[in-house]
């Protein structure tokens, strides 16, 4: 594994049941790289995601997230992996509903940092950055969606991620919030974090730096 | 982790507990109300439980025929009774001793009569076994006085300064009729249920009585007062082995009735407060399982951002604790007001029975733990179950 690699797939497999969901995948993400994964629904993106984001332990095939390989550590270990190098953006309620914009974004970093002051402040200047100062104490249940993923994007951005893991983050937004949440996916690369996207939006995959087309669990080309 | 971290995660975790209560306002109402409804009973309950069994201990016992009762082992009457009571009285841990010759008798006024016990009663330490609720107590020596029980009294008709008919049976063998006839002033009225009853005894001096039996010593049982209930039995082994020629039997093996009254009131005890932590702990498991059944959405994203199980689970357990304080905070003042109504209205009373209950920390210590308990054991299953969801499931479901 190179320096610039953050992440590196060798022969990823899962299989859910009877279904082989991801089928010996194998990928490399170097820091400050946006990669696009396309490919129909059902075709394993999601679930490779959840490997990549060590939330799915993978049937077999090696993971190496920093140079380590996180399936041969403890559990422990595989949540402190999450809390400090890798950032989440789901495709929808996305957020804890009961916590207000400000606190959704500040809470990993409450928890990594362990001082809630600096975790607030964090949270406010990412808020910024991302044109949200003004919904930061609306509650999240009552935020728009594309609003709801942009301060999924801050949260994710917090803790300043070595990489980014994004499942379709703009699936159900209108075309202006799809924009806007698309600009903020653009503030990943810019802190050096890498950016992976799982999209079926032509606009977000054409902005990528690389194009990964998965089907039946494989990926077909790079 | 440095210590300010742990406070700090510490602080993180009561902070997602909270508001993940505080955001079901209807739930939270009925988590809080199930507890502090659950301490409310509890606290007046465990109150007149209390004040039930110290009651039946002070009529029993401390004005009842003491903790220990001393009986002759072989003879008819204690032998040498005025020098055993004496040795008796300097044993430690002894605060008073009185000596009691029982006798059959019959109480008449106005040409009625009514069987009684007639105790005969020597108290030198000022201690008796029953409660004087009018009049006076018999001095020393008293040849004209009788003290009545208050029902009896009533029965007769007789008040405190009226004149009654007593005619002891004295009993002694080599006599066919030996009855002691006596018109005597009724001193005082006295009340008592466990021991000496209101309603069928009379109370008379006992050198009075055994001047009359010809036995100035004699003396059936010595009661002895150390007002230590609980150590009644190590004390009646003690002055088993100091008096061989006596049988000492402490209030617990002497008076089946009182010590069944308070098995009993112990069982219904452990039965409420049993009820108490079912009627208490299935509604808040219930509602906190709905609770971490409803989030798991949230708890995926928590896993997903680094918040790990362990955490997960205290979040949710501190729910439960949360749930608990607060019910807690509200139900001991509405138990407190409960007990201070119970003390101004008892709900029983009799012959000055009264059963107040006891407003002392325990009072409310207990019940709390109890009700905190059964708060914190429902909230195990839920926090676990919580800390145990698989993240990637939920987030490849969506819900």
């Amino acid at each position: 594994m190179n320096e610039a690699e953050v992440l590196r797939a060798e022969g990823l497999t899962r299989v859910l049941g009877e279904v082989t969901a991801v089928a010996g995948v194998s990928l490399t993400i170097a820091a400050g790289e946006w990669v696009a994964l396309v490919g129909p629904s059902g075709c394993g993106k999601t679930t490779l995601l959840q490997m990549l984001g060590l939330l799915d332990r993978p049937t077999a095939g090696q993971l190496r997230l920093a140079g380590v390989d996180p399936w041969k550590g403890t559990v422990s270990a595989r949540t402190l992996l999450r809390r400090e190098r890798i950032g989440f953006v789901f495709q929808g309620n996305n957020l804890i509903e009961y916590l207000t914009a400000r606190e959704n974004v500040a809470l990993p970093a409450w928890r990594l940092l362990g001082n809630r002051g600096a975790a607030l402040a964090a949270a406010d200047g990412l808020l910024d950055r991302l044109g949200l100062s003004a919904r930061a104490d609306t509650p999240a249940a009552v935020l728009s969606m594309g609003e709801g993923q942009r301060v999924a994007i801050a949260r994710a951005l917090v803790n300043r991620p070595q990489v980014v893991l994004a499942d379709e983050p703009t699936g159900n937004l209108d075309k202006a919030s799809g924009e806007s949440v698309m600009a903020a996916l653009g503030e990943v690369c810019v802190t050096g974090s890498a950016l992976l996207v799982v999209t079926h939006d032509v606009g977000v995959a054409a902005r990528a730096n690389r194009t990964l087309t998965m089907s039946d669990g494989r990926i077909l080309d790079r | 982790m440095t210590p300010t971290n742990r406070r700090a995660t510490s602080g993180l975790l009561a902070f997602l507990a909270w508001r993940g209560l505080r955001s079901s306002p209807l739930t939270l109402v009925v988590l809080v109300g199930a507890v502090a409804a659950g301490v409310a009973f509890q606290v007046p309950n465990t109150a007149n439980i209390l004040g039930y069994e110290a009651e039946m201990l002070e009529q029993g016992v401390k004005c009842g025929f003491g903790d220990v009762r001393l009986y002759p082992r072989r003879s008819r009457r204690i032998e040498a009774a005025k020098a055993t009571m004496t040795r008796v009285r300097a044993t430690p841990g002894i605060h008073a001793v009185d000596a009691i010759l029982i006798l059959p008798a019959a109480i008449g006024h106005e040409g009625h009569f009514q069987s009684v016990a007639a105790l005969a009663l020597d108290s030198p330490d000022g201690r008796q076994p029953f409660r004087l609720v009018e009049g006076q107590l018999l001095p020393p020596g008293d040849r004209e006085g009788i003290l009545v029980g208050r029902a009896l009294a009533c029965r007769l008709g007789v008040g405190v300064g009226d004149k009654v008919e007593l005619r002891v049976v004295f009993g002694r063998n080599d006599l066919d009729e030996d009855v002691g006839r006596y018109h005597l002033t009724v001193r005082g009225l006295f009340a008592g249920t466990f021991t000496v009853c209101a309603t069928d005894t009379i109370v008379i001096d006992r050198r009075f009585v055994a001047g009359e039996l010809g036995d100035p010593e004699a003396t059936d049982m010595l009661l002895v007062y150390s007002d230590d209930p609980e150590g009644a039995g190590a004390l009646a082994a003690r002055l088993a082995g100091a008096f061989s020629s006596l049988e000492a039997r402490s209030w617990t093996e002497d008076s089946a009735l009182l010590r069944s009254a308070i098995h009993g009131s112990a069982a219904v005890a452990a039965s409420s407060t049993a009820m108490v932590l079912v009627a208490v702990g299935l509604p808040v498991a219930a509602l906190l399982y709905i609770q971490s059944i409803n989030r798991r959405r949230q708890v995926a994203l928590m896993a997903a951002i680094g918040i790990g199980g362990a955490e997960i689970f205290i979040v949710f357990f501190l729910q439960a604790l949360f749930v608990g304080l607060t019910g807690i905070a509200l139900g001991s003042p509405i138990g407190y007001g409960l007990v201070r109504y119970f003390r101004a209205h008892p709900i029983f009373e009799m012959e000055q029975f009264v059963l107040r209950p006891v407003l002392a920390a325990r009072t409310f210590v207990w019940p709390a733990l109890t009700v905190l308990a059964a708060t914190l054991i429902s909230g195990v299953y839920p926090a676990w179950r919580a800390a145990r969801i698989d993240p990637a499931e939920i987030l490849r479901r969506g819900t």
